[in-house]
């Protein structure tokens, strides 16, 4: 079992056209230094290592408000074991969901929406579909969930955007149907508001 | 789709390795395939024995002169290969393979297992099993199994991976009947896909009710039950939910989507209905094999209030609706000086306690004749001026009178009905002693329009 490069990951999800916040790796401090002052804070920093599966429990994630956090941050987290660099992204708000894929031997790719956040495995609020989902099946799916209303913005007045959440499903459908090779993938979390959705965060098993 | 009559209507049959010692394998085949020998000519192997019920053996399945259509063999596992070839040589037209010992037993099992496939294969014989019970073909009076006993005719297909679940079957619910009971074992050859195909096309079965534990070729199944669902009911039990050693996952959708989660979504997603227990799977089976499927519209005749509230209850944990009764069938009801005047008057409808049996008449009558009620609950609880017996017979008759409304009883309590509740399920109106049980079968019976 293996994580796929970033980098590689990133085209897999430009190819089925599942977008994501502006994110850069940086591998050294200089280039920060020289690039810091093109993003629009505040931005989320996440260290990156081909070993590294858990990265927040040995403190690999972090937010800073401004440059000098960020910098301040990135040489601290360049220090950690394994680390071979940290992706500079930022942030995006609405709904946290997770869609994801496992393949199944018997049944072949399952594909998984659930509402996301911290209550991901507490609350267990997830559908599954075998592949292939069609983006009408997509919607059912998101629509099946306990926690529709509170994606449908019931109290907040913030809705996801479904049309664009149920795309990324259909995605990641199609893209586990061609790329037998990928076992388990995890976007987690994909931030949905009423403008967008994108892959905040993503990997692909093979 | 694979040709399985001559394994399901043979018309000749050899038992290999029959036995005329009571309590074994060998001499259960022997008694079960008897039940038919005015149906097809029976033969027996056994190369130690001169007689087997009044019937003279022969040494191997060569001996017999005639076509075999349907071998069994119940031989020990290291005779199985030879028995085989025999069979292929004999150019027999179908194989149940009783006898245990392959891959259930490890990898030396599996290639054994591997082994007599590959003869089968070669031969175009289909073959049921190894480790099966066997089948039983109500229709056919084919009984090539070594079950406890012979069920009734039905409408209901069980198809298990557990030859023991088919015993149960067999024993426990007689009045019930199936139209075939089929325990298919390891599968190394005719799988649970071939079944689901052959009893999806046949005319007697009117619901697949299925026990499974692992499925084999998922693909192929769920297309195949795709299919079947559209067309006939299928009811299934899953064993071995929860696997002992989960498998290592690196992501959280891997973790939650374990091997459980994916058959629910399965079986969800080609229209297979879920039983959680055995009681359930039965209830559901019956309900469907013998009632007509309808529209999500319901009333509850009760004369006791309580239960009707229980009953209403559930229908709403169901998701199982209760239709508003029209002002036409509250007057016509409210006229009849057969119901108390402290009736309900709305649904559920509550005749009260001293309600007659002309009162149910009058009740069940009006409210099946509102058109927007598509499906009917009866309940009864065994008061002293109840009249069981009148009762059923009552609901029997009208049953027939609107033939596209299901009926669904829940003479509650003990004794006092138990002929009623004989007469009831002999005309084949399901009666379930408990009212959440019966409600959650209700519920696989609802459909949208165009299904029914």
């Amino acid at each position: 079992m293996q994580v796929i490069e970033f980098e590689e990951a990133k085209k897999l999800l430009a190819e089925y056209k599942i977008s994501f916040p502006r994110t850069v790796f940086y591998s050294a401090e200089k280039e920060v230094k020289k690039n810091a002052g093109s993003f629009k804070y505040p931005v989320f920093l996440k260290v990156y290592g081909k070993d590294i599966l858990h990265r927040t429990e040995i403190g690999g994630v972090g937010e800073a408000k401004d440059k000098t956090e960020l910098l301040k941050m990135f040489s601290k987290m360049l220090k950690i074991k394994g680390v071979e660099g940290v992706l500079v992204q930022e942030k995006v708000d609405g709904k946290s969901l997770i869609i994801g894929m496992k393949r199944d031997p018997q049944f072949g790719p399952v594909i998984m929406v659930g509402i996301g956040g911290i209550f991901t495995e507490i609350l267990k609020d997830f559908i599954l579909r075998v592949a292939p989902v069609s983006k009408e099946e997509a919607l059912n799916m998101l629509i099946e969930l306990k926690g529709y209303n509170y994606l449908c913005g019931k109290r907040d007045n913030q809705p996801i955007n479904f049309e664009e959440t149920a795309k990324i499903i259909t995605a990641i459908s199609n893209l586990a149907l061609k790329h037998e090779e990928i076992i388990e993938i995890d976007l987690n979390p994909v931030i949905s508001n009423a403008k967008k959705s994108s892959a905040v965060d993503f990997k692909f098993i093979i | 789709m694979k040709d399985l009559s001559k394994l399901f209507n043979p018309k000749t049959v050899a038992i290999i390795g029959a036995s005329s010692k009571e309590k074994t394998v060998g001499f259960g085949l022997v008694k079960n395939i008897l039940t038919g020998k005015d149906q097809r000519q029976i033969y027996f192997v056994n190369p130690n024995l001169n007689e087997i019920m009044g019937i003279k053996p022969v040494a191997k399945i060569a001996d017999i002169a005639e076509e075999i259509d349907l071998a069994v063999v119940a031989v020990p596992v290291q005779f199985v290969s030879e028995v085989i070839d025999e069979c292929c040589a004999k150019k027999v037209g179908g194989i149940i393979v009783v006898s245990a010992g392959f891959s259930e037993m490890g990898p030396e099992g599996k290639t054994h297992q591997e082994e007599i496939l590959a003869k089968v294969q070669t031969a175009g014989i289909p073959m049921l099993g190894p480790n099966c019970l066997g089948a039983v073909i109500t229709k056919n009076k084919l009984n090539a199994s070594f079950s406890p006993g012979t069920p009734l005719e039905g409408k209901i297909a069980f198809i298990s991976q557990s030859g023991a679940l088919v015993d149960v079957i067999i024993d426990g619910v007689e009045k019930l009947g199936v139209s075939a009971a089929i325990s298919y074992g390891n599968e190394a050859d005719v799988g649970l896909t071939d079944l689901l195909e052959w009893f999806g096309q046949d005319t007697e079965t009117k619901v697949l009710a299925l026990y499974v534990e692992a499925i084999k070729d998922g693909k192929k199944f769920m297309e195949v039950a795709q299919r079947i669902t559209k067309i006939k009911p299928i009811v299934a039990i899953k064993a071995g939910k929860f696997t002992a050693g989960a498998k290592a996952v690196q992501s959280h959708t891997g973790s939650m989507a374990g091997d459980y989660e994916t058959y629910k979504a399965v079986f969800k997603q080609v229209g297979i209905i879920e039983a959680e227990s055995i009681e359930e799977w039965i209830d559901i089976s019956k309900l469907l094999a013998w009632q007509p499927c309808c529209t999500n519209s319901f009333a509850i005749v009760t004369n006791g209030g309580g239960c009707g509230v229980m009953a209403a209850d559930y229908c709403k944990v169901e998701g199982i609706n209760l239709t508003e009764l029209s002002k036409e069938t509250i007057d016509k009801i409210s006229s009849s000086p057969n119901v108390s005047p402290h009736w309900s008057k709305h649904n559920p409808l509550d005749i009260v306690g001293d309600a007659s049996s002309l009162g149910y008449k009058v009740a069940i009558e009006t409210v099946l004749n509102q058109k927007d009620v598509s499906g009917l609950i009866v309940i009864q609880t065994p008061q002293i001026m109840t009249d069981p017996d009148e009762n059923a017979k009552i609901i029997v008759e009208l049953r027939k009178q609107f033939p596209q409304k299901p009926i669904i009883c829940f003479f509650l309590g003990g004794k006092m009905s138990d002929e009623a509740i004989d007469m009831l399920e002999e005309n084949h109106i399901p009666n379930y002693s408990d009212l959440k049980r019966g409600i959650i079968a209700i519920k696989s019976l609802v459909r949208d329009k165009n299904y029914c």
